[in-house]
């Protein structure tokens, strides 16, 4: 049964040995030392049974009996130089011989197990002070200090002695089966190893346990541990048992062949052998049974660990008939560490650094840092990649440099050359080796395994910097960070343990609601403090920052194309832009160079590059891949345009760059990027541009920056109005026949052409701002008479339409309805008593529109006088004779509406009667009609008058009465007889301030009116205008009111108010007035 | 010289954005919360040393983003993960709805050896949430959706109030490294059919 494990973890061995085969190409482990061993002694012929310190000294027992007091020689310079000698020699210590020595430490005395028995003798004088009785020839005994409990065993007894102090008093003897060969204190029960079994002996119940079977082998050996622990060892095989003979961990120590002593000191153990010692690391955190250093001390038969010199141990050995002692001073841990490191055994040496104790936290915590790097370098280049990069990324103080440094491939030499001192100083701190860059697929691996971690450095170095984090915090931070994890690591539940140096401020933007703001916000990524960027400075952070994300990039591009490269490069990023561009143009993936150049605000190249792109693919040397092999044609304009929407007009001249090519490629879009643009882009600079390069698409920017209120319609409108009216015209040119045919022919056009023409005229009729002047200078005299027309018409200038009308497009309808128009506009104007008219009707005086119908008249009869140069002068007498006609037919048409007598002075004495009388009958007809309306609407508007006179009187009935009962409106206070005194004042504009409305004006302003009068009051009296109306003043004391109150009194009404609260108050007949007051 | 096992868990940690993933993770190894919400850019990794059945381990947990604009990322940050915990909002329809393309998408990018067997772990977070009284989706539909899909261990936790979190997140190393254990078994189980269940210390030497 013994075998098999054995077997299978050789098979094991084997096998992995062969899979790592190129893992271990250093020395061994086994070179390490733990130990520095130096011969200190030599004793001769005697063999040293056992050994043990005291204070400074060393007692050593002699086969023979002897005790030697061994101690470092006095009276020279150096303590520690100081060479060893034997300072006393006791023979016969023991009569025959020595076995054992044990220090009592609590009482400085000696416990020597020799022929005699046990006795114990007082230290340093070494005199006899108490022997234990019934102990002759034992061979083994144990001492409990805290019980002063001796335990001795006597062939198959085992003796419980108490010492008191002076004696020992025998307590107990329990029976063996056997003879106890080595025996320690566990507890109440006694270890005791037997030759094949050891057992756990209760010391009070004498019940027996076994523990473990020992093996054939050698003598068992029992080593009681500082924490309540026994190493029972049992063949070859040390195993943990605690006190109740439990074995404690499946794991225990295996020797090279049986040892006949262990000791420990902390944290080793180390095994007498018959031709060595081993040192083992006791730990039990881990196996680490492969930690072992042999010291090649043959022959040892003592050894004992020194109380003062701290884990220094002596072993006392023969060799042929010649003694030694040697002395073994353990190697501080963190050197052993690094010399594990050193030889590749990385696990162990963490194991080691993990235990150095609490008081050098620092040293530990720096220590631990530069293994994990190292072992990550280590396992690395063992091609066990994913397994080294998460051991560097453990390690917080390792900076994405240390990384990197793996795969130079990925860094350009001009992004590191200034974190290249850094990286030198890091590879010289944590002993970095040089590592082969892998190859082929490995590299690949590589590749993909340190991309995740150069994200995560990404993400904490933008933490880092982004405002509210906890910078300022982060040395203090990184210090608790450490002890956070170490603690925690050392803690055998895996319970981390808190640690308040976290709390920090976040943003103060933090919302309302968020309760806990002012703790450390959970993604600011100092899950694991990265403590190597507060050591930065900020200039090499940044350096670090387009480092890593230069990296990002190449190493995305060696990874399958997932569309997170350009995801990427989109965001904003540190990437060096020089080699970010080389990369990726070297790679064909202009897509993503597009975007990188876009995010670092280099557009013109990145517009460029779009239009190559789109245009003309075949001149980039090389070609297009990924995304960018889809820009081809119209979607590599679409980006553009999408970018130069996004940009905005802030770059006014890449836009003037780039928009000729990107309107001429696609107009739609390039009009809705000029569209798109926030803030908007200054509609003069986009009609300059459009005029430029696409001048068809200038009146669709116009209609639709008008309509979204990008450009305002007093500035534009006219533009847009020229705008139609080139693009009308364009079709005239285009077809020179239909050109000259009047307005119904342009209805053949082009549709666009139409369109531009019903749009020009909607504009001229409808346009407020449209400058009509302007557009009549350009617009020509021989075609688009119908928009001339307008033209005229909206400058007021009829004759001259009119004559476009009537001459050129020979159409009366059209004359005539367009005097109807002007007329009905003006009559429903008056009607509606509107505002004025629109201001372009401006020039349209109110005599002429009436006399429209005059007008046209005047330009029929033109015709005959001046005659067109579309009419035949040969044809004059019909076309007189056609024109009397058009204009009688006029005439009686509209008869209504026209002056009679005007229009009859008109007519030139030729026109023969009868043309004429129906037109006469008819208006005179029409005349005496509307006199009779106009009668009945005299007497109506007579009689209505009358009411509302009548009405006035009634309302004006209204008599209020002052009587002396009533109080003042604003003081309350009763009027009384004696409350005022009245004061016939007059004032010359009287009449017009009744008329008017006396409420209207302030007491204040009344009196300003009146009181220059008042002086001469008399005058005016005597002129005789005080008979209509007076102004009288109530004094009525009142404070609110300083002036008083003023009445009108209308002799002929009688009717007043009080100007300020509209209350009736007074109302004096002149007959109630005092007699004296009356003028 | 015997290789000695290997110590260190990948876990992944997936879900919709805003489900609490990075919460659950600072609460675990900083004992830390915060009700404001950041978003993760891109992906962070934290290292915490776990005891697991008498081992000590170190695991790795990854945070990814849960924005879909960073998850095209994924390729680089599964692979070779040994745990993944799928996180969503007991409070969300819609996050718990979504574990099904999570798990997809992780078996897509991660491809791993046994799909079926390949560990993970849920957890239904914000269990806290004004006392559950907006809760939307109830302990037993998630238990049965795990059931489903081969017995995955399920959680109820709050990383606000810490319920639950230790528990998890103990569940989820032992199911890592469940996961290793077996991958590791492999190699002995041809040589010797007698090798114990679990697996042996090594005690070679030098």
């Amino acid at each position: 049964m013994l075998h098999r494990p054995l077997l299978l973890e050789n098979l094991r061995k084997e096998l992995s040995a062969h899979l790592r085969v190129s893992t271990r190409s250093g020395p061994m482990a086994s070179d390490f030392k733990a130990f520095e061993s130096t011969a200190i002694l030599t004793v001769h012929k005697q063999k040293i049974q056992d050994l043990v310190c005291w204070d400074s000294r060393l007692l050593a027992a002699l086969d023979d009996g002897t005790l030697l007091v061994i101690g470092r020689q006095e009276a020279t310079e150096s303590p520690e130089g100081r060479p060893w000698q034997v300072h006393r020699i006791l023979k016969g210590f023991g009569k025959k011989y020595l076995l054992n020595l044990q220090v009592v430490r609590t009482r400085t005395a000696l416990l020597s197990a020799s022929d005699e028995g046990i006795n114990l003798h007082t230290l340093p004088r070494l005199q006899l002070t108490a022997q234990a009785t019934r102990t002759r020839g034992a061979n083994c005994f144990a001492w409990d200090e805290s019980k002063g409990m001796l335990a001795a065993a006597c062939r198959k007894r085992v003796q419980l002695l108490q010492y008191d102090g002076r004696d020992f008093l025998e307590v107990r003897e329990l029976g063996m089966s056997d003879i106890p060969l080595t025996m320690k204190w566990a507890g109440d029960s006694l270890a005791i190893g037997f030759k094949r079994e050891c057992y756990l002996v209760h010391s009070i119940s004498g019940t027996a346990t076994e523990i473990i079977a020992t093996g054939r082998l050698g003598r068992p050996h029992i080593l009681s541990l500082p924490s309540a622990e026994l190493l029972v060892g049992h063949d070859n095989v040390s195993s943990f048992v605690g006190h109740d003979g439990k074995q404690l961990h499946k794991k225990s120590l295996s020797w090279s062949e049986p040892p006949s002593a262990v000791v420990y000191t902390e944290p080793y153990i180390i095994a007498q052998l018959s031709h060595s010692l081993q040192a083992r690391l006791a730990s039990s955190r881990i196996m680490a049974q492969e930690l072992c250093q042999n010291l090649d001390i043959p022959g040892a038969t003592a050894l004992t660990v020194s109380s003062q010199v701290n884990g220094s141990v002596f072993v006392a050995c023969q060799a042929g008939t010649q003694s030694s002692i040697h002395h073994l001073v353990a190697v501080p841990l963190d050197q052993q560490a690094e010399a594990l490191a050193d030889l590749g055994d990385f696990l162990s040496a963490l194991e080691l650094a993990c235990l150095l104790p609490e008081s050098q936290a620092g040293v530990r915590h720096k220590l631990e840092e530069a293994l994990r790097v190292r072992y990550g370098y280590h396992l690395f280049a063992s091609d066990d990649i994913n397994q080294g990069m998460a051991q560097i990324g453990i390690s917080a103080s390792a900076s994405p440099l240390v990384l990197l440094n793996l795969l130079p491939s990925l860094t350009p030499p001009s992004v590191l050359e200034p974190l290249e001192l850094l990286l030198e100083d890091m590879v010289a701190e944590c002993k970095l080796p040089e590592v082969q860059e892998p190859t082929g697929d490995a590299y690949q691996a590589a590749v993909s395994a340190i991309l995740p971690y150069l994200i995560g450095h990404r993400s904490r170095l933008q933490a880092f910097e982004a405002p509210g984090s906890p910078r300022k915090m982060q040395s203090k931070q990184g210090f608790s960070q450490f002890e956070l994890q170490h603690q925690g690591s050392a803690d055998e539940q895996g319970h981390p343990v808190i640690s308040d140096g976290n709390d920090s401020l976040t943003d103060m933007e933090s919302p309302a609601g968020s309760l806990q703001s002012h703790q450390l916000s959970p993604s600011q990524s100092v899950l694991q403090a990265s403590t190597y960027m507060s050591g930065m400075e900020e200039k090499d952070r940044s350096h670090l920052s387009t480092l890593v994300d230069t990296a990002i990039i190449k190493a995305m591009l060696l990874m399958d194309d997932t569309g997170s490269l350009l995801r990427f490069v989109q965001r904003p990023n540190s990437v060096d832009l020089a080699e970010g561009c080389h990369i990726l143009r070297s790679a064909g993936r202009y897509s993503e160079l597009v975007a990188l150049l876009q995010q670092h605000a280099q557009y013109d190249q990145a517009l460029d590059l779009l239009r190559n792109l789109s245009q003309d693919p075949s001149r980039l040397e090389v070609p297009p891949r990924g995304a960018a092999a889809d820009l081809k044609g119209l979607p590599g304009v679409w980006s553009a345009a999408k970018m130069l929407a996004a940009i905005g007009p802030k770059q006014l001249d890449v836009l003037w760059h780039h928009a000729r090519w990107i309107l001429k490629a696609d107009p739609d879009h390039g009009l809705a990027m000029l569209l798109e643009m926030r803030p908007s882009l200054a509609p003069e600079v986009v009609v300059q541009m459009l005029n430029a390069f696409a001048p068809a698409f200038c009146a669709q920017y116009l209609e639709t920056a008008m309509d979204e209120g990008i450009a305002k319609e007093q500035d534009f409108q006219t533009e847009l109005a020229m705008i139609y009216l080139r693009l009308a015209l364009d079709g005239g040119q285009q077809h020179p026949d239909a050109g000259q045919q009047g307005s119904s022919n342009h209805r053949a056009d082009t549709p666009g052409q139409s369109m531009a023409h019903q749009r020009l005229k909607t504009m001229i009729l409808t346009g407020k701002f449209v400058d009509h002047g302007r557009l009549l200078r350009v617009v020509p005299t021989t075609s688009l008479l119908e928009i001339r027309a307008l033209l005229l018409e909206r400058l007021g200038r009829h004759h001259e339409a009119l004559r476009i009308y009537v001459h050129q497009l020979d159409s009366p309808l059209l004359a005539e309805e367009y005097c109807d128009r002007l007329y009905e506009a003006k009559i429903n104007g008056l009607k509606a008593n509107l505002q004025p008219m629109p201001d372009t009707w401006a020039g349209v005086e109110p005599e002429a529109s009436y006399d429209m119908y005059i007008a046209l008249m005047q330009v029929y009869l033109e015709a005959d006088s001046r005659g067109y140069p579309d009419r035949s002068a040969s044809a004059s007498g019909a076309s007189t004779s056609q024109s009397w006609e058009r204009v009688c037919q006029l005439l009686s048409r509209k008869q209504d509406r026209i002056e009679p007598l005007k229009a009859l002075s008109l007519l030139p004495g030729e026109v023969p009667l009868h043309v004429v009388l129906p037109f006469v009958k008819s208006s005179l007809r029409t005349l005496g009609e509307q006199k009779r309306t106009l009668a009945v609407v005299k007497g109506l508007s007579r009689a209505q008058d009358l009411e509302s006179r009548e009405k006035l009187t009634v309302c004006k009935k209204r008599n209020v009465l002052l009587s002396f009962e009533r109080a003042c409106a604003f003081c309350h206070k009763r009027i009384g007889n004696t409350a005022f005194t009245l004061q016939l004042i007059h004032h010359p504009n009287i009449a017009c301030i009744g008329v008017s409305g006396l409420g209207a004006h302030s007491p204040e302003a009344l009196l300003e009116s009146y009181c220059p009068v008042q002086r001469s009051m008399s005058s005016l009296l005597q002129e005789g205008r005080a008979q209509q109306i007076s102004l009288w003043r109530v004094d009525c004391k009142c404070s609110a009111l300083k002036l008083g109150y003023f009445c009108v009194v209308f002799y002929a009404v009688e009717e007043h108010a009080c100007i300020n609260c509209r209350q009736s108050l007074v109302c004096f007949k002149s007959a109630f007035l005092p007699s004296d007051h009356v003028p | 010289m015997a290789a000695r096992k290997r110590t260190l868990l990948k876990v992944i940690i997936l879900g919709d954005s805003g489900v609490g993933k990075t919460s659950l993770m600072n609460q675990y190894v900083n004992k830390k919360f915060s009700s404001q919400y950041k978003a993760t850019i891109g992906a962070d990794f934290l290292t915490k040393e776990v005891q697991v059945e008498d081992r000590s381990v170190t695991m790795q947990i990854w945070d990814t983003a849960g924005q879909e604009r960073f998850q095209s990322l994924g390729v680089a940050f599964y692979r070779g993960a040994d745990c993944c915990v799928l996180v969503y909002d007991v409070n969300a329809q819609k996050t718990f709805e979504n574990l099904e393309t999570w798990r997809d998408e992780f078996l897509i990018q991660a491809n791993p050896n046994d799909p079926d067997n390949f560990p993970f772990v849920v957890l239904g977070n914000k269990v806290d949430f004004e006392g559950g009284k907006n809760r939307q989706v109830v302990e037993k539909r998630a238990k049965q959706w795990c059931a489903q899909k081969g017995g995955i261990p399920y959680f109820e936790t709050s990383a606000k109030e810490d319920i639950n979190v230790d528990a998890a997140f103990q569940c989820i190393a032992k199911n890592a490294l469940k996961n290793e254990t077996e991958e590791e078994m492999y190699i002995p189980d041809t040589v010797d059919m007698n090798a114990q269940s679990a697996p042996k210390r090594r005690t070679g030497c030098c």
